[in-house]
């Protein structure tokens, strides 16, 4: 049975489930009803699927490899090559797409009537199909196929919603970066293709011993460019926070718990596993760009007050925490500490999951209140929890998640990661230690400002009082989108508890690597705890969920059974001080943040732009409005994007100048071609 | 006989050729280019005489008929039509274009064509000067301001590749030959009518005012 | 014999125009000659494939490369004459042109065509050289065709452009001759003839005459800086003969100079002619993708593509080895995709009276059909997976990498240029707000069918190659 399960065939199946959902929503097209229903069948099936197939490929299978067909180009062939960590990403694929399939039935009622269903199924099948194909893919062309493919699928589910302007925009700007990205990935393929003869991974690998240095250092150059802009990692990341909100909410969920990772995939791939032996400057470098990118990108999420936005913002920093843990990781292999490297490894595999996890959860509860709200603005919020228990339970639980606090997952991935920089602490040189200081203040302080951000989030969200008409329309989701979900709340607590049990799943994974194998080292988990090193450190999962447990039943227990016993407990109002309360009266979005805005405003550079209308233009004594205006400057856009932009239009326009319109200089064209090449070939 | 077909014919070409550059009617663009027609008509026969085919007298009379007589008619009633009598314009004056006319020669002298020139190293006096006469037909196309100009310029460039042809001993068959004479033909027809419709629209037949196709 | 019943066919449906004034008869027979010609092709095809050339008569002679040229010729020339049918029809109805212009199109349509059957042909260069410069004089008019100053324009500077090219097309296949001294004159010198003669060819005069023939044809093939004429005529000529245009014509003149190429190549080797190859084709790409950057007018933008391509088609075959393989696919494709766009870009000029970017907005709502076709269309032009255009291009690009690396960075930072400033274009055209005026029709069928059916090819023929093609690009990839 494990062996039909592990075997070619059965992927096979995957794939082709996708397909057929794929190109069954195309042509159902006409009803949208039959599409939705189609499109989310075919696509929840295939994912369990994919997770029975990934879960026992990780737990018992054997690396497989096998390849279809055969094609009339020799570079090219359809083979695939499905060791622990493809099968643990198609794990994490097919998690996350199982909830969001879910969410979707529901949700995509809303483009009912409005735009194509079968286009959004076909679409929506066809980018998981692709991010499967991604990470199980073993030749170069092939993988470039199927990346193409999965940012050609998600380039039009972004602008899928094209009434509005801005998506398309959103959608134009992401798809020339992830293109740009493309251009440097296929540059590095071609140059390992070039010594190496082959654009097989498996044949680059045994054959690397043909690359200069040199190359491999162009190599990593040009796939962090290439996968970086595809992970979001700063400065790449523009098309983040502007695509991630423009796409259908449970494709949002996909792009930023799953998409993104793929770059991390192909990373930890190349760097861990293809180019091995690496020089040190590699790992160093790496851990620089995720502080900076975890920083900048809390920061950033702390100036926005557009939900999914704000929500972007937090990929870009958690892709920068993963980062921290694949940069010690390749340090450590550099410096020939296995045991060490194993640990960073697995740290930025788990966040990876907690990431997907509840990255996902808080996009579809976004979207959940934004259905019901039609905006994105979080001014415009507040009180939401009256009105949407539920979604503000799951909400609460991922913003718990993602700010790192214990018992959920985010709080174990954020520790592993801590401890490994901790041990390249102790364990390096002056000038690495330094690096690995600058990582671990970084990471800490992100932690401070992720949960500084969610306590905002939450609390303009579904706190406090409605500040717009629209939030007292708003009802409960349906039950699809609760389920979807509550799944992954659960999955988040879940995880956390069971740390312990999981990091024996993430070993195995890390273990399968090649610099891996055949080093003893104490283990990292034991049933309950993880801990690290000869007992340097550990923690217990399950203990700490049942202190909580213990201390909240007792609290509870005191309050209402040994404080109140004698009370009676009466419902009022609010002490209000006297006045009538308001919404105006609760502190919004904009002003909690802006305080630690300017604290920080040398990176954030804040403007404040005021603009007055009179009354009486004239006189200019009684003002009518008031309009403030605060923004942030974004400094990617004015010094690096629109530069390269007006360069490029300034060329484009001068290279135009040889189409002058005259027929004479047309022939002096070809006359200097005529004279110069026979003077040059002769 | 040979005197006249080895040296002189392949100057008169030359010469052609430069005498175009300078003139300022076009009625004397067309007369150059009827001469330098004749020129070619003889070249054509004296190769006739040298070989004996008879094929190459056909050609030689078709050439005749085509480019020595009724282009020069065409030509010069689309001149009387349109009233084109002043209108040979260049973009380079005389004497600069005197100075290019002395470089390119001396350029098709060069060492770097030496090659080309010696594929019948009898007649390497003669391709040489009919190479010239290619560059310089090149010359006048790009320096042409008038549409008749550019016609006579194209012409005269085709003109002598003949003339290089029948130097380098390339003649082919008469079949060819009409071809190709037909399909000049033709391109002269053409390009007259097409002298009409620029005059009708732009209301001058100076290819400098049609430069609005840009962008 | 098939050759010479699709030659006399074509010649009919050419002539019916001049002495019939009945239009759904010229249409008709127009229609059949290119049914016939496609089924012709197809049967000549497949005789190449079986014993490795076709030869008739002495004067006719088709081997691989021949062969695949007919059927891109044959496909191209049918779907461009039933889409002109529709599309003059819409043009007669809005009194743009009346029916003698209409007879005068068919009339100079088929004999494009024939022409272009002629010059793939025929059995001797300077025969070519005829024909190809008959296609010069037949195609003029159709680009003065709408008699407007700016026709006229485009249509001087085209005529000007390629006679000066041809000339020196001309003068290179001269040169080649010169090899062949001691043969009798009297007969017609073949390909062949020229090939086995090329061991007594001097060197020097083999580089000069491959540079006279690569700038020569190269004008015709829309090389850079020999390009200039396309944009002007691309966009003042009919919309359905910019298919023709870059779908077959482009590709015969390639092939022609691929063929002189092979007669250098055994005297000086391979490195001299792939190196101008090379040099060219960079160029092109170069001066393209800057200028569709900031292109404002879409048939332009398709012309501007189209040299592109060529260029990319140059470098293949420049790189070689893999790169010859992959040049004859993207050349197949590209004739195939860029017709495809262009019909797609007449029923947007039909529907918006504009062949200006900007006037184009909100197709997806107006046009939904054309707007996917095109859509798609684009992708697959600029390689997008899982089109074939993505492979040949990676495998160009793989070719170069080798012993050019240099060449084959640019091309891919090139590439990507011109994916922005197309996809910008795209976006523009496709997304946002239709204009207030215009009504939402449902399109004409047969307006859509033939950019349909040519995608359709291209989408079957990413995924499978049938053998018969398979065989000759084999061939193609041992002769050139």
């Amino acid at each position: 049975m494990i062996n039909f399960i592990t075997s070619e065939f059965s992927f096979e199946i995957l794939f082709l489930l996708f397909s057929v959902g794929a190109i069954g929503s195309l042509f159902l097209n006409k009803n949208d009803k039959l599409a939705n229903f189609w499109s989310s069948f075919f696509s929840i099936s295939s994912s369990i699927w994919g997770l029975i197939i990934s879960i026992c490929a990780i737990s018992f299978g054997q690396d497989l490899l096998f390849s279809v067909g055969h094609s009339v180009f020799s570079v090219f062939s359809v083979s695939f090559h499905v060791d622990k960590l493809s099968a643990f990403f198609i794990f994490i694929i097919s998690l996350i797409s199982l909830f969001c399939s879910i969410y979707g039935i529901g949700y995509v009622k809303h483009f009912y009537k409005k735009y194509n269903i079968g286009a959004l199924g076909f679409f929506y099948n066809t980018f998981i199909l692709g991010m499967l194909l991604v990470v199980s893919s073993s030749n170069g062309i092939f993988f470039l196929l199927a990346w193409e493919l999965m940012s050609l699928a998600s380039y039009f589910l972004v602008v899928y919603d094209r009434n509005d302007e801005e998506n398309i925009k959103a959608g134009f700007l992401y798809f020339i970066m992830t293109h740009v990205g493309t251009a440097f990935i296929i540059l590095a393929l071609l140059l390992l293709y070039k010594f190496t003869g082959s654009f097989d991974f498996d044949i680059v690998k045994s054959n690397m011993g043909l690359v200069p240095l040199y190359i491999k250092n162009l190599v990593f150059i040009f796939s962090i460019i290439g996968f970086g802009t595809k992970a979001g990692i700063v400065p790449f990341h523009v098309w983040l926070p502007s695509a991630h909100p423009a796409a259908p909410s449970h494709v949002s969920a996909l792009m930023s718990g799953v998409m993104i990772k793929t770059g991390i995939f192909m990373m930890i791939k190349i760097f861990l596993d293809i180019l091995q032996p690496v020089p040190v400057w590699w790992g160093l470098t790496i851990l620089v760009i995720g502080s900076v990118s975890s920083l900048l990108g809390v920061l950033y999420a702390l100036t926005e007050h557009d939900l999914k936005r704000l929500l972007a913002y937090h990929s870009i920093e958690n892709i920068g925490i993963i980062l921290l843990g694949l940069g010690s990781a390749l340090t450590f292999t550099s410096l020939g500490l296995p045991a060490l490297a194993l640990l960073g490894l697995i740290a930025a595999l788990f966040h990876t999951l907690n990431h997907a996890t509840f990255k996902s959860l808080l996009f579809l509860s976004a979207g959940s209140v934004i259905s019901q709200t039609h905006t994105r603005n979080m001014e415009e919020f507040g009180g939401l929890i009256k009105y949407m228990p539920q979604t503000a339970f799951f909400f609460l639980i991922g913003s718990m998640a993602i700010s790192a606090l214990p018992p959920f997952n985010g709080f174990f991935s954020e520790w592993l990661t801590f401890q490994s920089l901790f041990q390249g602490i102790m364990s390096l040189d002056f000038y690495s230690k330094g690096i690995f200081i600058f990582a671990v203040g970084s990471l800490a302080f992100t932690g401070g400002l992720a949960l500084a951000c969610f306590v905002k989030a939450f609390g303009a969200t579904f706190l406090a009082r409605p500040r717009s008409e629209e939030v007292k329309h708003a009802k409960e989701s349906s039950f699809s989108l609760l389920f979807g979900m509550g799944a992954l709340a659960l999955l988040s607590l879940v995880f956390g508890i069971f740390s312990g049990y999981l990091g024996s799943f993430f070993e195995k994974i890390a273990k399968s690597f090649t610099f891996a194998q055949n080093v003893f080292y104490p283990s990292f988990s034991t049933d309950s705890m993880l801990k690290v090193g000869n007992s340097f450190s550990s923690v217990s999962a399950p203990a700490i969920f049942i202190f909580f447990a213990i201390i909240f039943l007792i609290v509870i227990f005191v309050t209402k059974f040994l404080i109140n016993r004698n009370q009676k407990v009466t419902i009022n109002s609010t002490w209000d001080c006297g006045t009538d309360l308001t919404p105006r009266m609760e502190i919004t979005a904009t002003g909690f943040s802006r305080s630690i805005i300017v604290i920080l405003k040398g990176i954030l550079r804040p403007n404040i732009k005021k603009e007055i209308v009179y009354n009486d233009a004239g006189s200019k004594y009684l003002p009518k409005s008031r309009f403030v205006i605060l923004s942030i400057k974004d400094i990617y856009q004015a010094y690096f994007y629109t530069p390269l932009h007006k360069i490029t239009t300034f060329l484009s326009l001068q290279i135009k100048k040889i189409q002058n319109g005259n027929v004479n200089s047309y022939i002096l064209y070809i006359f200097f071609a005529l004279i110069v090449t026979l003077f040059l070939a002769i | 006989m040979n005197i006249l077909f080895y040296t002189i014919l392949p100057e008169i070409v030359l010469l052609s050729i430069i005498s175009l550059h300078l003139v300022k009617k076009n009625s004397e663009m067309v007369f150059l280019y009827g001469f330098q027609s004749i020129a070619i008509v003889l070249m054509l026969f004296c190769s006739f005489l040298t070989t004996g085919k008879l094929s190459l007298l056909l050609v030689t009379v078709v050439v005749l008929l085509a480019k020595v007589i009724l282009a020069p008619l065409f030509f010069n009633k689309l001149i009387l039509k349109h009233k084109l009598v002043f209108s040979v314009k260049k973009y380079v004056n005389t004497s600069f274009s005197l100075v290019i006319i002395a470089i390119l020669i001396i350029t098709a002298y060069s060492d770097k064509f030496t090659s080309l020139t010696n594929i019948i190293p009898a007649n390497h006096a003669s391709l040489s000067l009919a190479f010239s006469a290619m560059l310089l037909s090149l010359f006048l196309i790009v320096n042409s301001r008038g549409a008749l100009s550019q016609i006579v310029a194209i012409l005269s460039l085709e003109n002598s590749i003949v003339a290089f042809a029948v130097f380098a001993e390339l003649e082919q068959s008469a079949g060819l030959q009409i071809g190709i004479v037909f399909d000049i033909f033709v391109w002269m027809i053409v390009a007259t009518m097409f002298v009409s419709m620029i005059q009708k629209h732009f209301g001058s037949i100076d290819v400098t005012s049609m430069k609005n196709l840009k962008d | 014999m098939e050759l010479l019943f699709i030659f006399t066919f074509l010649l009919l449906a050419s002539l019916i125009g001049l002495f019939t004034k009945k239009r759904l008869f010229i249409e008709f027979v127009s229609v059949f000659a290119s049914i016939f010609a496609l089924f012709g092709s197809i049967n000549v095809a497949m005789k190449v494939v079986a014993l490795g050339s076709y030869s008739p008569f002495s004067f006719l002679y088709v081997e691989s490369f021949g062969a695949v040229l007919l059927l891109i010729i044959s496909l191209i020339g049918l779907s461009t004459t039933v889409y002109s049918i529709q599309y003059l029809r819409q043009e007669s109805a809005k009194n743009i042109i009346g029916p003698a212009r209409v007879r005068q199109y068919f009339v100079l349509l088929n004999l494009f065509i024939l022409f272009m059957f002629l010059a793939t042909t025929v059995n001797s260069p300077i025969f070519s050289w005829i024909f190809i410069e008959a296609t010069t004089l037949s195609t003029v008019f159709l680009i003065s065709f709408y008699n407007k100053s700016s026709s006229v324009e485009a249509a001087w500077k085209y005529l000007v452009v390629n006679s000066v090219g041809l000339l020196f097309g001309f003068f290179g296949t001269l040169l080649y001759f010169t090899s062949l001294h001691s043969v009798d004159n009297g007969s017609i010198v073949s390909w062949n003839g020229l090939l086995n003669g090329a061991t007594s060819l001097d060197p020097v005069i083999a580089k000069i005459a491959f540079i006279f023939v690569l700038i020569g044809y190269g004008a015709k093939v829309g090389l850079a800086p020999m390009h200039t004429w396309k944009p002007d005529a691309y966009s003042k000529a009919p919309t359905p003969l910019g298919a023709l245009f870059s779908g077959a014509l482009l590709p015969v003149a390639f092939v022609t100079i691929l063929k002189f190429k092979t007669i250098t190549d055994t005297v000086v080797g391979l490195s001299f002619s792939q190196n101008l190859l090379i040099l060219f084709g960079t160029l092109s790409v170069f001066i393209s993708a800057f200028i569709i950057f900031s292109s404002r007018n879409y048939k332009r933008l398709l012309a501007y593509s189209g040299i592109e391509n060529a260029g990319i088609m140059a470098l293949g075959f420049g790189f070689g080895g893999l790169g010859i393989f992959a040049g004859t696919l993207h050349m197949i494709y590209h004739s195939l995709i860029k017709s495809a766009l262009f019909f797609c870009s007449g029923n947007f000029l039909l529907k918006y009276g504009s062949a200006k970017i900007k006037n184009i907005r909100g197709a997806i709502n107006v046009l939904p059909f054309t707007s996917v076709v095109f859509v798609v269309g684009f992708l697959a032009l600029i390689g997008m997976p899982p089109f074939g255009v993505f492979f040949t291009k990676l495998t160009i690009l793989s070719a170069g990498i080798k012993n050019h690396q240099l060449f084959s960075i640019v091309l891919i930072f090139l590439v990507s240029l011109l994916f922005i400033g197309f996809l910008k274009h795209v976006t523009a055209m496709v997304f946002g707000k239709k204009p207030e005026d215009m009504s939402i029709k449902k399109e004409s069928v047969w307006l859509i069918i033939p950019p349909l059916v040519l995608i359709g090819v291209v989408i079957c023929l990413s995924f499978y190659i049938p053998p018969f093609l398979y065989t000759l690009f084999n061939n193609i990839v041992l002769h050139y």
